[in-house]
């Protein structure tokens, strides 16, 4: 972030890739990818390629952590180290990677049903495959979508979306130079139910105009987002409607052998 | 007899010779409550089947969807200004105003029936691992039997309080047969309306099946294959229509 002015983002009111101001990068997403995970979703948005998986309610451990009155949600943000062309050293928790994992851990504390649940834990893990800017919004969508698939009970599904200022114009969802080279980045959370605003971090300047401004635009990208996370998890259970119509039989072992129950093995 | 096992051998355990006596009368406990036998007649009754196939119309609704207008009580959904939404990922019948989850881990409930694991043995009872985020504990003083680390067992929930520590009584052990895990949430479609699958099932494969409400079902004898199979049928398509008629099909084509 600075600014320098170096490289040219908005040529002919068109950015890098083609996109007007207020578009978004082309994403998909899909939920319940993990067999072993209690919820879980993949996420491609433009070059980012998110894994966000979830484990619970579970017992929680360490103890000293359990609440009794409700559940502990935690989160662990986490960027391999092939995911972008910069070296990322080692993978693990850094304080880049602290700092997301806390305040996505926020964004869940305020939505997620936790009452529920006394003296359990929730764990999100979000694993950043591929990075091309704004991987906190896009694991934070992706964890969205995987909280729901888990069934954890929620007061909405958390739409992420970035913000900012390029060459100086607001504009929407900020690839890699963009956020390298641009003015300011915006990351942004939102329930769209209530409109809460359950992110909101800066870089960069913007001026108390600038902000009004990126706040509305964010607010429309964030709807383009949680559409998307809405399908990606009635998918799941449309798709097989049409399939199970007429499920093609598989063929199942006849009779178990003799051997099966001898004695009074226990099991 | 009892008493005399694990723990009572040797004099250790002043509750358990207290018991042999005269079924505890001058100690204030009440006495051994006699020994449930279970058969496939006389199963405990299956919880009611929430019919979500045939005429009613249901939709996907996602955490957050609004279901209604006005305030409503939905189970699984919440009031927020007068309206009501959906906390989770479930099937919404608007005609009745019933949300079904979809996805979900079970939280004990009262006189439920689980199937269980031993996971520790303690001198006052049994820790039981009963797929859910709390663990059961089976007293001894619910129990003649003994049960050793890692036995199955069925039992019944008697008591969960505020702070989710859950009790078991009427346990039984389940020894040879089969597990199958699937989804609790599942579980009613699994028993179906009046046990009408399940009986469906047992009558096709010839098999004693046991259903926990926490997700574990047992099997035993028969062609316990195709017990499990269609178990894990009625798991993945249980929230599509006409679900009786499919499995109907499905069994007599197997069999």
């Amino acid at each position: 972030m600075g600014g320098t002015g170096k490289m040219k983002l908005i040529v002919n009111g068109k950015r890098l890739d083609g996109r007007g101001l207020a578009d978004l990068r082309p994403m998909t997403i899909k939920a319940g990818v993990l067999n072993k995970a209690d919820g879980s979703a993949y996420i491609e948005w433009g070059n980012n390629k998110i894994l966000a998986a979830v484990y619970g309610p579970k017992e929680c451990i360490p103890r000293h952590d359990i609440n009794p009155y409700k559940a502990v949600v935690r989160c662990r943000y986490s960027m391999s180290p092939f995911a972008s062309f910069e070296e990322h050293g080692r993978t693990g928790p850094n304080r880049r990677s602290r700092e997301i994992s806390k305040v996505i851990q926020e964004v869940f504390e305020n939505v997620v049903l936790a009452e529920h649940f006394p003296k359990t834990a929730i764990d999100i893990f979000i694993e950043v495959l591929q990075a091309d800017g704004g991987t906190r919004v896009a694991g934070l969508t992706a964890a969205a979508v995987a909280l729901a698939d888990a069934g954890i009970p929620m007061k909405d599904v958390v739409a992420g979306i970035a913000a900012g200022k390029i060459d100086g114009q607001i504009a929407l969802d900020f690839g890699k130079y963009e956020d390298n080279f641009g003015q300011s980045d915006m990351p942004f959370a939102v329930s769209l139910r209530t409109g809460e605003v359950l992110l909101f971090q800066m870089d960069g300047m913007l001026t108390k105009d600038e902000i009004a401004k990126a706040i509305d635009l964010a607010f429309e990208g964030a709807k383009t987002v949680s559409d998307l996370q809405v399908k990606a998890l009635k998918a799941r259970y449309t798709e097989k409607e049409e399939k199970g119509v007429a499920p093609a039989p598989e063929a199942l072992p006849q009779e178990q052998p003799a051997g099966g129950q001898q004695g009074e093995q226990p099991y | 007899m009892y008493g005399e096992g694990k723990f009572g051998g040797g004099g250790g355990g002043g509750g358990f010779r207290g018991r042999e006596g005269g079924g505890g009368r001058g100690f204030g406990r009440r006495p051994f409550p006699p020994r449930r036998e279970f058969n496939r007649e006389e199963r405990p009754p299956a919880p009611e089947e929430p019919e979500i196939s045939g005429p009613h119309i249901t939709r996907v609704v996602v955490p957050g969807e609004k279901l209604a207008d006005s305030p409503k009580a939905v189970q699984y959904g919440f009031v927020d200004q007068g309206k009501t939404y959906s906390s989770i990922l479930g099937l919404y019948d608007e005609s009745v105003s019933r949300l079904v989850p979809l996805e979900g881990c079970y939280l004990p409930t009262l006189d439920d029936y689980l199937v269980g694991v031993v996971k520790e043995v303690k001198f006052s009872g049994y820790n039981v691992d009963i797929k859910s985020p709390y663990n059961g504990f089976l007293s001894s003083k619910e129990t003649r039997d003994e049960f050793e680390l890692g036995d199955i067992i069925y039992a019944k929930v008697k008591d969960v309080d505020e702070v989710k520590n859950v009790d078991l009584t009427d346990a039984r052990k389940l020894a040879s047969g089969e597990i199958v895990e699937v989804l609790s949430v599942k579980i009613p479609r699994i028993i179906g309306k009046k046990s009408s699958m399940i009986s469906m099932l047992m009558d096709a494969t010839k098999s004693e099946i046991l259903v926990g409400r926490n997700g574990r079902i047992w099997i035993k004898g028969g062609n316990s294959a195709l017990a499990a199979a269609a178990v894990l049928k009625i798991e993945k398509e249980a929230h599509m229509p006409g679900l009786t008629d499919r499995m109907a099909a499905f069994l007599k084509q197997q069999v």
